[in-house]
């Protein structure tokens, strides 16, 4: 539930509302009343050191509360309801008077301490995403193309997958499986969800321009006009169909159509959801043989009531006798008040089990998928049901994760083996300079360089903060540390290794085994594949025994056994060993083997080496790190600024401009801070928003990044604080403000609307973007 | 020196109560405090802060509530008055207070009086309407009838009362002042508001609702009585008089 919109900056007197830790389940820390509490959550320098100009990388918050136990609420309580445990999940919240929560957060609970003499229990708190966790990160890895076809991939990509994983998925999900047939995103790079509904249902959609989609087995269609079409079987619950990878700056129109082959279905209702898009969709009941009968088409548009979804109901009249219907029809509107279509009517007699005796229904619409859906809020999606009920608000479970592209090109997805799924999601976005936030909302938001440095309109500005009104004070300070005469940008592009298909050269090798592996008799061993420092696509699930050269064999995995560690005798036959391999991101597989010999065998070639090597279409490895410099030289320069952003940036390009952008932002040496300042009370204060600081006394105006939101709560009041980091604005910001107002735009068009304006005048009025 | 025997024949409190609106609800029955001072002061305590602008502006916070704590003297306790304190001291069990004054006045919560709606003429005081569907749980005095008021700003139904036997209905026919009396059966009442407007509410003891309308009072309350503070004096004929005060905290 989002929070209520009227809780953002407190009224002049202000009763203070009741802060509750919730610990579902757990007895007496259900909904307990809170005394004293404190909570942090800050935006942590990753990438760069210092805070200069603005913060990049994770947050982790922190907090505690004292909250009133019952009797007895110690670690030795005999009833177990009472008892004080940790690493229970917890939210926390406030509510006011009337009812009304603002939430603070998702939580695990840490250290408890508490006394027998004192009124309260202490409960340290983590945040819950980051708690205890160590999850190895899932990115998928696709059969198809090889490295060297460069997909282009921006960041946001393997950001999306992994936020997904961990349960911030950007795409609502359905919260009745049964009834959403295809979803599509629209705000980036994520995947399509469709879910099979009934015994068989077909899924087609028609791909535009400027995007590309990536089923389960690499890509299925790219360019104007592709089609594709997936058949969600019985048994299939989820089946991801499509995935999209788009950097924008093109609009696009997506064609999605719904087809519901009717079983034992009465009546029910085909709805296409999209937040986008007008158009016409058309309805049409479809024969046996698949012929559409009677189509109908109307028309779509906003509506107040019903915004960009239309609803096609299907029916089916039965015989007297019940048991087999006459005939079935459908109709659409795209309004509550709009009028239906006519029906579209297709007249037969069929039993309900008549097997080859069918019916399906199809809706066909466009949905126009604007520049701004890449930014667009959550919820901007497009999506096909079918539904008994007129209801269908309930069909989707709220996204959780609202993201942009971060630029450029992620080059291979990469995940290190042993590295937290969270960890990673964080190296890719700091990497790029933005950031990664779990607001207390709940929603995951990933913030661009751009955004963190104020030079993006947010689509809901937050206004300015008056210093003399909102401010008890603004200690300012300006550290050495947050500047540099030197930056030293290291990337390594990856050398890729593509399987020569179709000829006798041995593919790349993924993986392979370091000892020999000993297998006993009829038993199944798991191999956890690393693919140390490198990164693998189209493992080769086939594993077979080198023979004379042959395509076959070469681009194959390979495995030699013998019933003995030194390979004495022949090596056993393909027959003695079953292997299956699943890789679980690109640098990792699972591999089962088990012994189907009679006897203990041992995976070892006729030198004695250990042999079970996974290969694959194509590898990469980083091997050979490159260095971009900027300012002083080596020897010249006092305070160097060095930064390793191997592997997450592969791309030269991708690197200079981040190497551009970090020397813009450390080489002025203008940059301050104000740390701790005291404000009144704004519960919408949160780390990553730019706010505008103005201050009449003293000339202020600037813009601030908020980097850390403090409070300090007890009955008699509730503190917040904040750290702050100013952005003075440079010639880089102006550029890009201009080029965002005037896009294509020449500098000669941006001189002659500036007219006299001055890089002083965006220095006072950095959002002024007229002429 | 011989150890000095009984100074006094005459019992040390006093034997004829004096008249006091205060009583104790102690194990589920009411407990009469016969023998309180007057002039007993009641403390009311809000806990809240201010938060000083660079500018000077000031910013106040305040607790969602104010508890009260009233300080009862003695210059002659009764063994009954003073066995149902030290009881009070004792007892793990929730012990309630209640003044008689705010029995005949209004003993809702001061919240529960108002809420956020549409403003209501009650009497001249213009108070807004509670939300249709809030609930309101005031203790009482099971036995002592009770009588239930408010100002309706339309006709319908204003509250239902569960608590009073039978479920009992205030209805409005016309906009203006209502009540309903009832004899509660349990020491809480349960009051919903009604889908008719209404703000100004009052539960008094007593079969007639008070003439005009009175905030809150919350009473009777939840409380803990401290430690007794005794001081003994000496009459001039060797008799001993102790005196007391007792200081009865809200809690909740």
């Amino acid at each position: 539930m989002p929070p209520p919109s009227d809780w953002g900056r407190t009224p002049d007197s202000y009763l203070l509302p009741q802060i509750v830790l919730d610990v579902p389940g757990a007895g007496w820390l259900s909904g307990a009343a809170v005394g004293a509490w404190s909570l942090d959550r800050e935006l942590v320098a990753s990438t760069i050191p210092g805070n200069i100009r603005q913060r990049t990388g994770l947050s982790i918050g922190s907090a505690s509360v004292t909250v009133r136990p019952v009797a007895r609420s110690t670690p030795w309580a005999k009833t177990p309801a009472r008892r004080v445990t940790t690493g229970i999940p917890a939210t926390l919240y406030a509510e006011d008077s009337t009812g009304d929560r603002w939430p603070l957060g998702s939580w695990v609970t840490d250290e408890t301490d508490g006394d027998l003499s004192g009124e309260g229990i202490s409960v340290d708190l983590l945040e819950a995403s980051y708690a205890g966790r160590d999850v190895p990160p899932l990115l998928p890895a696709y059969a198809n193309p090889p490295f060297s076809a460069g997909m282009p991939i921006d960041p946001v990509w393997p950001i999306a997958r992994l936020l997904e994983q961990v349960g911030f998925p950007a795409s609502p999900r359905p919260s009745i499986p049964d009834a959403v047939l295809l979803v599509v995103p629209m705000d980036g790079a994520i995947h399509a969800t469709a879910q099979a509904v009934g015994a068989s249902y077909v899924i087609a959609g028609e791909i535009a321009d400027g995007w590309s989609l990536l089923g389960e087995n690499g890509l299925v269609a790219g360019g104007s006009g592709s089609g594709f079409t997936a058949i969600a079987g019985p048994g299939a619950s989820q089946l991801p169909i499509a995935e999209q990878m788009r950097g924008g700056g093109v609009t696009v129109t997506l064609e999605m159509s719904g087809t519901v082959w009717l079983l034992d279905v009465a009546q029910g209702w085909l709805v296409r959801l999209s937040e986008d898009g007008e158009g016409t969709c058309s309805v049409a009941v479809h024969n046996a043989l698949g012929s559409p009968v009677d189509e109908q088409t109307f028309a779509t548009g906003e509506s107040e009531d019903w915004p960009g979804r239309v609803q096609v109901q299907i029916e089916r009249t039965w015989s007297s006798l019940g048991s087999e219907w006459t005939s079935t029809r459908a109709r659409g509107r795209s309004s509550l008040t709009a009028d239906w279509s006519a029906w579209s009517e297709h007249s037969s007699t069929h039993s309900p089990d008549g097997g080859t005796s069918l019916e399906m229904v199809q809706v066909v619409g466009g949905v126009a998928i604007p520049d701004t859906a890449v930014t667009a809020d959550p919820g901007r999606f497009a999506a096909v049901a079918f539904t008994r009920t007129t209801s269908y608000d309930g069909l989707y479970e709220p996204p959780k994760a609202v993201l942009q592209p971060l630029g450029g090109d992620a080059g291979i997805p990469w995940a290190p083996a042993g590295d937290d799924v969270w960890q990673v999601i964080q190296d890719y976005a700091s990497a790029n300079l933005g950031a990664v936030i779990i607001g207390l909302d709940g929603i995951a938001r990933v913030l661009t360089r751009a955004d963190l440095a104020g030079a993006t309109e947010p689509s809901e500005p937050l206004g300015p903060i008056d210093v003399g009104a909102e401010f008890d004070d603004l200690p300012w300070a300006i550290d050495p540390e947050d500047s540099a005469d030197r930056v030293e940008v290291t990337y390594t592009p990856p050398a890729i290794t593509d399987a020569d298909v179709g000829s006798t050269t041995l593919a790349p090798v993924a993986w392979q085994a370091e000892e020999i592996l000993s297998i006993p008799a009829g038993e199944t061993i798991t191999i956890p594949a690393v693919f140390e420092g490198r990164a693998a696509v189209g493992i080769f699930e086939t594993f077979v025994i080198p023979g004379d050269p042959s395509p076959w064999w070469s681009q194959s995995s390979t495995v030699i056994a013998f019933d003995n560690p030194d390979a004495v005798g022949s090596p056993l036959p393909e027959s003695a060993l079953r292997i299956s391999v699943t890789q679980t991101s690109p640098t990792t597989a699972t591999i089962k083997v088990q012994n189907r010999h009679g006897a203990t065998v041992y995976l070892v070639d006729g030198n004695g080496e250990p042999c079970l090597i996974l290969r694959a279409r194509s590898v990469a490895t980083f091997e050979t790190p490159q260095v971009i410099e900027s300012g002083a030289s080596k020897e010249a320069a006092q305070r160097p600024l060095e930064v390793n952003l191997t592997p997450w940036v592969q791309s030269k390009s991708q690197a200079q401009a981040i190497a551009d952008y970090l020397w813009g932002r450390v080489s002025g040496g203008g940059a301050w801070k104000a740390v701790t300042v005291r404000c009144r009370l704004d519960w919408s204060l949160e780390i990553g928003q730019v706010r505008p600081l103005v201050h009449g006394e003293t000339d202020l105006r600037v813009q601030a990044l908020v980097t850390k939101v403090h409070y300090d709560g007890s009955p008699e009041q509730i503190a917040q604080s904040l750290d702050l980091v100013l952005v003075p604005w440079t010639y880089a910001d102006f550029a890009a403000i201009w080029a965002s107002a005037m896009p294509g735009a020449t500098y000669a068009d941006q001189a002659a609307a500036q007219g006299d304006r001055t890089y002083a005048d965006f220095a006072t009025d950095p959002l002024w973007t007229g002429a | 020196m011989p150890i000095p025997g009984p100074s006094s024949t005459y019992p040390d409190v006093q034997t004829v109560p004096t008249s006091s609106p205060f009583w104790l609800r102690l194990n589920g029955v009411w407990v009469w405090l016969e023998g309180v001072m007057p002039g007993v002061g009641v403390d009311s305590d809000r806990p809240g802060s201010e938060f000083r602008a660079l500018d000077g502006r000031r910013y106040a916070q305040r607790a969602a509530v104010a508890r009260r704590s009233w300080s009862l003297s003695y210059r002659y306790a009764t063994p009954a008055a003073l066995s149902a304190l030290m009881a009070a001291t004792e007892s793990e069990d929730e012990v309630w207070l209640s003044v008689d004054s705010a029995l005949w006045s209004n003993m809702l919560p001061r919240a529960d009086s108002a809420g956020a709606g549409p403003v209501v003429d009650c009497n001249g005081i213009p108070l807004r309407a509670l939300e249709p569907g809030h609930v309101v749980a005031p203790r009482v005095r099971a036995g002592a009838p009770v009588t239930l008021s408010a100002w309706a700003a339309e006709p319908g139904e204003v509250a239902a009362i569960v608590g009073g036997g039978s479920p009992v209905t205030l209805t409005a026919a016309a906009a203006g002042r209502v009540s309903v009396t009832l004899v509660p059966v349990l020491d809480t009442l349960t009051v919903t508001a009604g889908a008719a407007a209404s703000a100004g509410w009052m539960l008094a003891e007593g079969s007639a609702a008070p003439a005009s309308f009175e905030y809150g009072q919350a009473m009777p309350c939840p409380v803990v009585v401290d430690e007794l503070d005794e001081t003994l004096t000496m009459h001039h004929d060797g008799h001993y008089r102790r005196d007391y005060t007792i200081t009865v905290r809200e809690v909740g």
